[in-house]
């Protein structure tokens, strides 16, 4: 175990990850994050150096250029990772992904084989960028898809694992890299583990009532949760970790434990992960009283007090408890 | 701001170094010529500058369109130079200064020639598409400079009534389609509004602004092809200011040509460099390909070689007062300063002062002037209110008041459309 940050905890993944394969045949492109990683006490990663200059590629601007160069790449039998950081061309990859990516194995008759990670970095933190920049909407896009692994991790334990899982998996994988968590660190394994695909997290057990969130979304549930908890209420909070496949086992058994379900998303209303959560719990449950809490459906306004006014917060989660335990 | 240029011209002088040449990023300079300015008398005021074409099709040259401007329109440029330079070193100030300050920039300052020489060759009801450095482009085009200081600070009479910031300026009725935060599409919508333009039948053109960066895009390729393919009234307008992002990636490392105009040539249509620095070179050419997209005859790739003086977002390296961003690692302050000594405003202050259509005292005058009123468009956007926090859930349709508020416990669960 060892102190790591969110980055340091993604980039040992990948190496320990192709160590455990005992590969180096691996492509990786990258557009503003330069992957060296730094951790106290710990050896600097840095792929450019580790895997060498032919293989480890700043992109240029072009995002569809890398999303698709990463998927040639694994057609051909390389692991690859495209790094695309830039949430502000999400829709560049998602063409890539949803596609071509997503449909090559089937539609090859079982042919095609995709090892690859696309890594798209979501925002919707913070006011000020606008609707471009400040957007959260992809884990809504990208769990739709079928034929691609949706992982959206939000402890730097999942972190690493979910990208050991990734990178080791022949299937092609979303990896959602929310930037509200790049400045976590935490006391991690050193040693390589897998978080296992279609397996959710329970980060708070009790009995009262099931709060239901991923990503940045669990910043809002983690805090109301936490407030709830001070009102005496026994709260269970569950972080999805993985949009598709849906640990529906999980879920609906919480559900039925507490028989409340509140939802929250930082995505929009409309199809937010929560709406397929509730979708699954009420089609697998009786009788479960359920709330949904998100993003309107509306872009991201660049003013704070508008911006901040839209966000879900751990008020919001705090008081749709209120009203569903009322209920 | 003189000061500082003439200062940065004796240093580079005394350092006995010309332009430093990167990855001959000058050549095209040398070969056009563009910065030989002849001085003559009579009518023939100002530079002819022998404009070598890059592509194969030339761009018609034979009228030198700077000399039609009357003395009002060459002060004009000026003074538009002046109030993007001072607009942005204002908000270059503020960041620095300011603790709270809610603005932003990606600079302007060192590309204010190409906007304003562009944008002088469009009437106003011609369309232009900005890009994220854009506010050059706004004002050039003739947005409400008091309205764009609310915006970039988010308060609800800014251009975009705060919904918007620095990236997003628009002003629709001055001909603008917006600026864009995502890299790339501007030239697609910019060339689909030409095309419609053209349907419409009123001679009306459509220009896009891009940076070098465009030409590493797929949109920058299907929409030359496209447009040439169809002879759309459109001109394509590139800021080479040889950055990508704060990365520092140099765009010779991203393209395999030393001068994107080039590209033109496979799409067989007109591309030229010009000099950046130079609002009548850039002109010139701008307004020729103009008058040949209003001739029906298609559009035309045009190269401004320039620089960007500040960091590529924000004031990383800047100084308040001083201009410019110093000790970035990714260039040399050398480079910058010798770019600093070519600045577009400087040279075109000469250009009216040489040719007597002001004297020093009164382009001494015109400077306070716009310094004044940018100082008095920020301080009156300080004074504009902020937005309602429920207007966010506004302005998502035109036929829709506003959307529900999803994160509120006791939003109300429908509405009625009907
Ligand atoms: C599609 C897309 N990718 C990446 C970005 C992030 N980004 C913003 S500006 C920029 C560099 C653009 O360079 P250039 O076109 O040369 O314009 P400049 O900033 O130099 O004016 C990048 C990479 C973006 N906004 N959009
Ligand atoms: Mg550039």
């Amino acid at each position: 175990m060892s102190m790591k940050g969110w980055f340091y905890a993604q980039m040992e993944g990948i190496v320990q990850a192709l160590e455990q394969l005992g590969t180096d045949d691996f492509i990786f492109w990258y557009e503003a994050t330069t992957p060296i990683a730094t951790a106290p006490g710990l050896p600097t990663i840095d792929l450019t150096k580790k895997y060498g200059e032919d293989r480890v590629r700043y992109s240029g601007l072009d995002e569809m250029w890398y999303a698709g160069a990463t998927l040639g790449a694994a057609l051909v039998g390389s692991i690859a990772i495209d790094w695309h950081d830039m949430y502000m061309a999400n829709p560049y990859p998602f063409e890539i992904v949803s596609q071509h990516a997503a449909k090559l194995h089937h539609m090859t008759g079982g042919q095609a084989t995709i090892p690859a990670v696309w890594v798209i970095h979501i925002s919707g933190q913070g006011p000020g960028l606008a609707g471009q920049h400040s957007d959260y909407e992809a884990d809504s896009w990208y769990a739709h898809v079928p034929g691609v692994r949706t992982v959206i991790p939000s402890t730097v334990y999942d972190a690493k694992g979910l990208m050991i899982t990734a990178v080791k998996s022949k299937d092609p994988f979303v990896y959602l890299n929310g930037s509200a968590f790049r400045a976590l660190s935490d006391d991690i394994p050193d040693t390589p583990y897998e978080v296992p695909i279609g397996k959710a997290a329970v980060r708070t057990r009790g009995s009262d009532l099931t709060i239901v969130s991923s990503g940045q979304g669990m910043l809002a549930a983690m805090e109301g949760a936490q407030k709830l908890q001070g009102d005496g209420i026994s709260v269970e909070t569950i972080d999805l970790r993985c949009l598709n496949p849906m640990d529906t086992e999980t879920l609906v058994k919480s559900a039925k434990k507490t028989g409340r379900v509140l939802t929250v998303d930082q995505s929009k209303y409309t199809l937010c992960p929560g709406a397929e959560v509730i979708a699954r719990i009420a089609e697998f449950t009786d009788g479960v009283k359920f709330k949904r809490i998100a993003f309107p459906d509306a872009p991201p306004p660049g003013a704070p007090e508008m911006f901040n006014y839209m966000k879900p917060n751990g008020t919001h989660v705090y008081e749709a408890a209120k009203a569903l335990l009322r209920k | 701001m003189s000061d500082t240029i003439e200062k940065t011209v004796e240093e580079v002088k005394a350092e006995g170094k010309g332009f430093i040449s990167r990855r001959n990023f000058l050549k095209g300079l040398g070969v056009t010529g563009a910065s030989v300015a002849l001085f003559t008398t009579g009518t023939r005021l100002l530079a002819t500058p022998e404009q070598e074409p890059v592509s194969k099709i030339p761009l018609e040259r034979d009228i030198y369109w700077p000399e039609r401007l009357t003395r009002e329109q060459l002060i004009e440029m000026q003074r538009k130079m002046l109030q993007i330079r001072w607009y942005d070193r204002t908000v270059a100030d503020k960041m620095l200064t300011e603790k709270g300050f809610r603005g932003y920039m990606h600079g302007s300052p060192g590309h204010e020639a190409c906007a304003v020489g562009a944008c002088f060759a469009l009437n106003k009801d011609d369309w232009m598409a900005g890009y994220h450095r854009s506010h050059h482009h706004a004002i050039a085009k003739g947005a409400n400079i008091r309205k764009m200081a609310a915006e970039i600070i988010f308060k609800a009479s800014g251009t975009n009534n705060g919904y918007g910031g620095s990236m997003h300026i628009m002003q629709a009725d001055v001909g603008m389609l917006g600026e864009d935060g995502v890299v790339g599409p501007g030239c697609c919508y910019g060339a689909g509004a030409g095309h419609a333009l053209r349907a419409r039948g009123k001679g009306q053109v459509a220009l896009t602004f891009g940076g070098d960066a465009h030409a590493t895009t797929p949109y920058f390729h299907i929409s030359l092809n496209e447009a040439a393919t169809h002879k759309i009234p459109w001109v394509y307008v590139i800021e080479n200011n040889q950055y990508l992002d704060a990365r520092g990636q140099h765009i010779s490392e991203c393209i395999n040509v030393d001068d994107i105009a080039i590209m033109a040539t496979a799409y067989n249509i007109p591309g030229v460099v010009v000099d950046g620095m130079d609002v009548l070179d850039v002109y010139n050419a701008v307004k020729a390909a103009v008058e040949r997209a209003r001739a029906g005859r298609g559009p035309t790739l045009i190269e401004c070689k320039t620089y960007r003086y500040y960091d590529h977002f924000g004031v990383r390296g800047a100084e308040p007062g001083k201009l410019g961003s110093f000790g970035l690692g990714y260039r040399s302050d050398r480079e910058l300063l010798s770019w600093l000594a070519r600045d577009p405003i400087d040279k075109h202050r000469k250009t009216l002062v040489q040719t007597g259509m002001l004297t020093e005292r009164e382009a001494d005058a015109l400077e306070e002037e716009v310094k004044a009123e940018i100082r008095d468009a920020f301080r009156w956007a300080e004074a504009q209110p902020v937005p309602r926090a429920e207007d966010g859930l506004r302005h998502v349709f035109v036929e829709e008041e506003s959307v529900l508020p999803r994160m509120l416990a006791d939003c109300p669960p429908w509405k009625t459309y009907a």
